[in-house]
């Protein structure tokens, strides 16, 4: 289809981006230390072991989907000797860094979208021959890291999406698809599904199955006016990057969180006050590391506590909040705040599942006027106090140094029972290379 | 930094305190750290519960200690120039740069 827009483009302004993606990353990360999985059928379960978050492309073949919960896939596994692990975040936090250093150094300018996922911004290099740079990006990271990666380029983040999926399930591109150098780009297209499309969701995909767009060349060529209306302006963004007009660009700055929740499933229901003051307590320090870290302090600070709606017995949940009058970002007075509304809200006789505390109202820290009644001085050496807490806990791990009513025995923990070691984080989990008499 | 009342007269001397992990580590990227498992013997003075720090970014030279990976696990070996990979089947993961052995354990 002729499309009047695509003629105003000036070539010399084209933009070029890449998306580096790693393959089946959780799953990576684990065989980087265990060459046994190389080849076999891996997952990753979730939180509390729950359901798969990850697989192995010999898991996928044997018809395992994502998301699927892991009581109901218990007898495949052990049919086909499925190897299961429980999440190790510090372990895909680790390799993660390693991954986005290594692009920092290849790359003018990268931004980090998720765990695994980073996008470049390559215009300034778009005279060079890019698949093979993106080839040499690929090699090394796989040398160095151990991670498998595909690597996909377009004039838009969204293009440069599709061609990461090109890469990703044909062999043939060897890991790297560059869709602009691509002969039939239409074509190509036609095999993409919509919902698989960048920004386009299931809801969105049934608006365009009811107009017969069922696949990204269709929706390439549908009418703007359809879409402004039905897919709202989000869509039509994403439909204008199909047509290789950029419409969002890379985000180097980092805008902190507005918003910050900390919460976990228990293990195993949760019956006593004690026990989830304690889980309260925990996920109250959390978020007073969270909010630190990203320099802001709070006004808001609410807490939850539910059943297990899927359980049998009695359900119950409820929520409750408070207004500071000033913020904070004091992990005593959140920790104590959350406390004292979890009280509020506990009631006897039922058996919970789940507890968090939700921290709103987030200000920059250097935004905070002192109270009226407060003195001055003392949030100075509040903030000293927690500066040097942080400290020690980046230091020696995580909870090295906490509140002691945030409970030594913590019998609510997740359940993790097929956690690998901490590889890269810990001294006593360090992965042993056997010396062999030959 | 201490200061005092009196200026020092090797102030202007003043070098950056020697650090591990500059001299050890030359690629966070792409250096782990390793702890030997070794039976009876030891190769090249690796003993039971060494840390051994393993860079691959590095490409081993002929007779550099090396990890590979055999089906099963890692191990340690020689790295021979002559087949440019340790053994066929098995794939090289690492180079050893530096082996920690702790005097007190």
């Amino acid at each position: 289809m002729d499309n009047p827009l695509l003629k105003t483009i000036d070539l010399r302004k084209k933009e070029i981006f890449a998306l580096v993606d790693c393959n089946n990353f959780y799953v990576s990360c684990e065989r980087v230390f265990a060459p046994a999985l190389e080849g076999k059928p891996v997952v990753v379960l979730s939180n509390n072991d729950g359901c798969v978050i990850a697989r192995s492309n010999e898991a996928k073949a044997l018809g395992i989907r994502m998301g699927e919960p892991a009581f109901r896939s218990r007898d495949i596994f052990a049919r086909e000797g499925v190897h299961v692990y429980s999440s190790n975040y510090a372990l895909y936090e680790s390799m993660s860094q390693r991954v986005m250093n290594i692009l920092a150094r290849m790359c003018p300018e990268i931004e980090v979208y998720s765990i695994d996922e980073a996008f470049l911004h390559l215009t300034s290099m778009k005279r060079f021959n890019l698949e093979k740079y993106a080839s040499k990006i690929r090699k090394t990271i796989k040398r160095w890291t151990g991670i498998p990666v595909s690597v996909g380029i377009g004039s838009t983040k969204t293009l440069a999406k599709v061609a990461n999926g090109i890469a990703k399930k044909n062999p043939a591109y060897e890991g790297v698809c560059n869709i602009e150098e691509c002969p039939h780009l239409d074509e190509l297209l036609g095999k993409v599904k919509v919902e698989d499309v960048w920004g386009i969701g299931k809801a969105y995909a049934r608006k365009l199955a009811s107009i017969g767009i069922f696949d990204a060349c269709a929706l390439k060529n549908a009418s703007d006016s359809w879409l402004r209306t039905n897919l709202t302006v989000e869509g039509l963004r994403t439909v204008w990057e199909l047509r290789g007009i950029p419409c969002t660009s890379i985000k180097t700055v980092f805008s902190p969180k507005k918003q910050i929740v900390v919460s976990r499933s228990f293990g195993k229901g949760v019956k006593c006050l004690e026990e989830i003051l304690e889980s309260i307590t925990e996920y109250a320090t959390r978020a007073g590391e969270k909010l630190r870290s990203q320099g802001s302090s709070a006004y808001g600070i609410s807490v939850f506590i539910q059943t297990n709606p899927f359980a049998q017995g009695a359900q119950y949940h409820n929520i409750r909040g408070i207004k500071l009058e000033t913020p904070t970002s004091f992990t005593p007075l959140i920790v104590k705040s959350s406390c004292e509304l979890v009280e509020q809200i506990y009631r006897d006789g039922y058996s919970y599942k789940k507890s968090g505390v939700i921290i709103s109202n987030i200000v920059p820290e250097k935004e905070t006027q002192l109270g009226l009644f407060e003195q001055t001085g003392t949030r100075d050496k509040m903030q000293r106090l927690m500066k040097a807490a942080d400290d020690i806990n980046r230091t020696l791990g995580r909870n090295s140094l906490k509140l002691a009513s945030a409970g030594n025995g913590q019998e609510w923990q997740m359940k993790r029972s097929f956690k690998s070691p901490c590889y890269t984080t810990r001294w006593e989990d360090l992965p042993k290379a056997f010396l062999k008499k030959k | 930094m201490l200061t005092s009342g009196f200026p020092s007269p090797a102030e202007d001397f003043r070098e950056k305190e020697l650090d591990l992990d500059t001299l050890l580590v030359k690629n966070p990227s792409s250096t782990f750290f390793l702890r030997a498992s070794a039976e009876k013997e030891n190769l090249a003075g690796i003993h039971e519960g060494d840390i051994l720090i393993v860079d691959r970014s590095v490409y081993p030279d002929a007779g550099d200690l090396v990890v590979y990976c055999t089906g099963r696990e890692l191990e340690i070996g020689y790295f021979s120039d002559s087949s440019k990979e340790v053994l066929p089947e098995h794939t090289l993961w690492g180079t050893i740069t530096w082996i920690i052995h702790c005097s007190r354990p």
